[in-house]
């Protein structure tokens, strides 16, 4: 008995152990398990790896050059913070794997799956066998088949060493104007083959054939969001704002999107003929198996919907905040109760007030002639919205979120900044709005139609004087019936919010201290050319100072680049772990505790170590969109998390850009050739000076303060130096005692 | 993540300033660096009217370059901001003049003779406060310093076994007179004799940090030397070669001069 229930637990199991994910606390996607060596090696060993063991043709210098670029490259996307190990969907995806080479064990074992945080619909794999998959396309998938059969594809290009090939054929190839469209050709050939050698993997693994036409579907619908679904005019209405129908579209935008499109300068051969080609092999096969499923559809589902959810988190990081909206609003139908949505949102409406008041809005929405399918009404609308209109719905939806949940600190982070926000904004007077909801301003509007002012709703100062100044007060009362107007519907919308006191006394006490910077501002406008520049000076040598003792230091990044032969990975790499070890030294030397999170520690950090420096870099990614823009960092709970494990809210990034150039001008010196004496002495000046010059190096450093979620300091340091060891700690102590010392 | 961080530099692109920390925390530097002539002018323009003893200890003389002066310097300066300091060096030149086939006759004797000399050797002493300015960003003192200095000289021709001929002109004679010999190695110039004057400098130097405390310096020096026109330049002190002579001399060295190689070592304290 205890043993047949044993079995039925068994058999229950796996359902249930991949049923975990809690979509209502979600947690973006991290790596899991032992971390591996594609992360820890360095690009040059691996290099040195594939030099020894590869059987490519190419000989001398190209293949040096080969396996250096693309090592280089696949570290850099390893390395990006958006990749992540052992995670679900690699997890699962690797299960896929596993079934379509059941029966080649060798080639398995040689292959690593790793899952990018993108919503590019996107799937690809390397010569040293690692395939990557996007979120983005698991996002877009509808069944397991479909992933299998982009896995088989991959794959196949992998047996095939397509990359490899390419390459070679590049370098064989004249630079003429042809080479393009004959590359583009080449290239083609390739993908007809990986679609048709794909098809013998897929077909053994026993999937259903009518997958494979859905995947190229998938693919060529791809770049709309993952679902289409109505947006419906009144989602954002509730009992206390009415947003009119005029700010939605009156039309549906088509999808333009069709198979037979130009592909003559793409890699890939269009949908049609991608569909042709592989009708006419698919033929070939005898039988085809049925399964569009093989490890469930629930999981299928789950892996889907973790997807779907990193699509929404990523579009708030790229900051394409209508599409993220539109996210949030596919998912809340079948996640209504998910906290984690209920906080995106919070800071998508956040986001898009910081980004409206900055007259930036556009830059985070769709272009018009970009405007497609269903997800185009929002877009629209959050185009056609004023800035009084944006920021009366962003109050009203993040006021509602923090109400409905007060102990949610995020959603309570999200209010705060939401109110200091407003307060900085001269457009948001409290004073416009209307104590009536829309509904009621409506009845008014309608009871007094035709009627001149009403002496019971004008003020009480009205009543006592009718001067022209009273009258224009009255005009300007929202509350008065008289001056109802829908297109300022968002005056009627937080009606019920004005009488919470808390808000406002916030509200007044940053207003107070906005106003005190604008004052500063004015006496700074009102001094001489002179002193201006004196303050400003003063200003820029104290830019550092941030009185700290301890941080966190990420990746510090060098770029260096040999002469006109650009980026050389090999020196960069080598002169990061100079940098990186300079960092901590000098620290250690000044008295400013440093905690390193770079790829350098990851073997002994492991995977704790990769994850928080993934975070960390998205953290990054959005401040960088647009640095004007006050952005809310989107993994606000993990970015506690780290610095309550470090004990510090600053974060440092640095990068090191460096280039040796002597720029000698010949033509000045063959000129002076034509008057005797200044050749010598401009050439005895010139040439020294462009050759102690030769070494060119900009220091960028940047600090972040994650409880604050700004960038509190940074700047860049330019010198003609070498990048030795000594001049790099030289800069970095200078700069670091510069953090020491307390703003003034 | 490249393009991440290239984007971040896009971000700041504002060039910072920090407050003066120095070099690893030392605000003082002191440079001591050797000069070598940088005979550009020279090759290009100088005569071949130097005379040196055909080999060491030779009483021949031989014409020939002069390809090699050098001198050495050593300055103290202090760091006022990362790119700017303040700073007095002093040191010495060690220069050669040459003043080709001089004529010199005798009234008593009613010799006439031509006096070929070997180069003589001026020493001379230099002093000058001078200020070092980097770019911004760059931190004093590594890097390229730009240096610009005013200073008085003091210069002295070396006295020294000179080796010389006397071809004697006169009628009848064969061989110079002893007389005349020792008059010639004794005065042919005032050894006593002092040349003053103002060099204005502007050096270019780069200095790479061997350790936290000793850096390399080397670059190049461009001197300008005004020579002093004055009054005590009239006459020549009972020597065969007028004062007012070997001042030019001594102008036309400098001048060949103006482009100074210097190498050395500095200490940040």
């Amino acid at each position: 008995m205890f043993k047949k229930l044993f079995c039925a637990l068994l058999v229950c199991l796996p359902p249930v152990l991949f049923s975990q994910v809690d979509f209502n606390n979600y947690r973006t996607l991290q790596s899991s398990g032992e971390i591996p060596t594609d992360f820890t090696l360095t690009s040059k060993s691996k290099m040195e790896e594939d030099l020894k063991n590869s059987e490519s043709e190419l000989t001398g210098m190209k293949k040096v050059k080969f396996y250096e670029g693309v090592n280089y490259a696949i570290d850099n996307i390893l390395h990006s913070g958006d990749v992540v190990y052992g995670d679900p969907i690699s997890t699962y995806a690797s299960e896929v794997v596993d079934r379509l080479l059941k029966d080649d064990p060798t080639l398995r074992s040689k292959l690593r799956i790793y899952t990018i945080k993108s919503n590019a619909a996107n799937a690809f794999s390397t010569d040293q066998g690692i395939l990557f998959i996007t979120t983005g396309l698991i996002a877009q998938l509808t069944s397991e088949a479909q992933l299998a059969y982009i896995l088989a594809h991959e794959i196949s290009h992998y047996t095939e060493k397509h990359v490899i090939e390419t390459y070679s054929w590049q370098t064989k190839k004249s630079n003429n104007s042809l080479h393009i469209e004959k590359l583009s050709n080449y290239s083609k050939e390739k993908e007809f083959e990986a679609d048709k050698l794909g098809l013998t993997l897929y077909n053994k693994a026993g999937y259903a054939v009518d997958a494979i036409y859905e995947t190229f579907d998938v693919l060529m619908y791809s770049y709309l969001p993952f679902e289409e679904i109505e947006f419906p005019k009144n989602y954002f209405n509730t009992a206390n704002i009415f947003l009119p129908d005029y700010l939605f579209p009156t039309e549906k935008y088509e999808i333009k999107a069709e198979e037979d499109y130009d592909d003559s300068e793409s890699s890939h051969p269009n949908i049609k003929k991608r569909k042709e080609a592989v009708t006419a092999e698919i033929g070939t096969f005898a039988n085809w198996g049925a399964a569009n499923f093989s490890l469930g559809e629930i999981r299928f589902t789950e892996i889907r919907n973790i997807a779907r959810f990193e699509n929404l988190r990523t579009d708030i990081v790229d900051a394409n905040l209508g599409d993220a909206l539109y996210s949030s609003f596919i998912l809340e139908r079948s996640f209504p109760n998910s906290m984690y949505l209920k906080r995106m949102k919070a800071q998508i409406w956040l986001n898009l007030l910081n980004y409206k008041n900055e007259n930036k809005v556009n830059d985070v929405l769709d272009a018009n002639k970009e405007l497609e399918g269903e997800s185009a009404a929002i877009h629209f609308f959050l185009k056609k919205l004023t800035k009084e209109g944006m920021m009366t719905i962003a109050l009203r939806q993040i006021y509602d979120l923090q109400k409905t949940f007060p102990d949610n600190k995020e959603l309570k982070a999200v209010y705060d900044r939401c109110v200091v926000s407003l307060a900085r904004t001269e457009k948001f007077k409290k004073e416009m709005y209307s104590t009536k909801t829309f509904e009621e301003a409506l009845a008014d509007f309608e009871l007094h139609k035709g009627d001149s002012i009403k002496p019971e709703i004008v003020d009480t100062v009205a009543k006592k004087s009718d001067s022209k100044y009273s009258k224009i007060k009255s005009k300007k009362n929202a509350d008065n019936p008289n001056n109802f107007d829908t297109t300022k519907f968002y005056l009627y919308g937080i009606g019920d919010i004005l009488k919470d006191s808390t808000l406002w006394l916030a509200y007044d006490a940053e207003s107070k201290v906005y106003q005190v910077e604008l004052d500063k501002q004015k006496e700074i406008d009102a001094l001489s050319y002179r002193e201006r520049k004196k303050l400003k000076s003063k200003k820029k040598s104290s830019v550092l100072n941030l009185g700290i003792d301890e941080m966190i230091v990420v990746e510090p990044k060098v770029f260096s680049y040999r002469g006109n032969q650009g980026f050389d990975p090999q020196k960069s790499e080598k002169i990061e772990n100079n940098y990186s070890e300079v960092i901590q030294n000098v620290g250690d030397e000044v008295g400013l505790k440093v905690h390193s999170i770079d790829r350098r520690i990851l073997e002994k950090g492991g995977t704790v170590a990769f994850n928080e420096r993934s975070i960390l870099i998205a953290f990054l990614s959005q401040l960088v969109n647009d640095d004007d823009v006050n952005v809310f960092p989107v993994d606000f709970e993990l970015l506690s998390e780290i610095q309550n494990n470090y004990g510090t809210a600053n974060v440092m990034f640095s990068i090191v850009e460096h280039q040796r150039k002597a720029e000698i001008k010949w033509g000045w010196l063959g000129m002076s050739i034509f008057i005797l004496p200044a050749m010598p002495i401009i050439a005895s000046i010139h040439i020294p000076m462009a050759i102690f010059k030769a070494n060119k190096t900009e220091m960028t450093v940047l600090v972040m303060n994650l409880e604050k979620g700004t960038i509190d300091a940074g700047g860049s340091y330019y010198f003609n130096e070498p990048i030795y060891k000594l001049n790099l700690g030289a800069h970095i102590y200078d700069i670091f005692m510069n953090m020491k010392q307390p703003s003034k | 993540m490249s393009k991440l961080f290239l984007a971040l530099i896009l971000v700041l692109t504002f060039s910072a300033q920090s407050q003066t920390t120095g070099f690893y925390g030392k605000k003082n530097f002191i440079d001591f660096s050797g000069l070598t002539n940088f005979k550009l002018f020279s090759l290009l323009f100088e005569d071949n009217s130097y005379y040196k003893p055909s080999f060491k200890g030779s009483n021949n003389l031989a014409k020939g370059y002069d390809l090699f002066d050098f001198g050495f310097r050593a300055s103290y300066n202090r760091v006022i901001k990362n790119n700017f300091a303040i700073g007095l060096e002093g040191g010495m030149d060690f220069q050669h003049i040459g003043l080709g086939i001089v004529s010199y006759g005798n009234s008593s004797t009613n010799a006439y003779y031509e006096i070929t000399h070997e180069r003589l050797k001026i020493n001379s002493f230099v002093i000058m406060p001078k200020i070092t300015l980097n770019s911004k960003g760059s931190l004093l003192p590594i890097g390229i310093s730009h240096e610009i200095g005013v200073g008085y000289t003091n210069t002295k021709i070396v006295k020294d076994d000179y080796v010389f001929k006397l071809v004697d002109y006169g009628w009848g004679s064969t061989a110079p007179n002893a007389d005349d010999t020792t008059n010639v190695r004794n005065n042919y110039v005032d050894y006593d004799k002092r040349y003053s004057g103002f060099t204005l400098m502007y050096g270019l130097k780069f200095r790479t940090p061997l350790t936290k405390t000793l850096l390399l310096n080397y670059g190049f020096r461009y001197t300008l030397n005004l020579r002093n026109y004055g009054q005590d330049n009239i006459g020549s002190g009972g020597a065969i070669i007028s004062y007012d002579e070997l001042a030019r001399q001594i102008g036309r060295t400098r001048v060949f001069n103006f482009v100074t190689f210097s190498i050395g070592l500095s200490l940040a304290i």
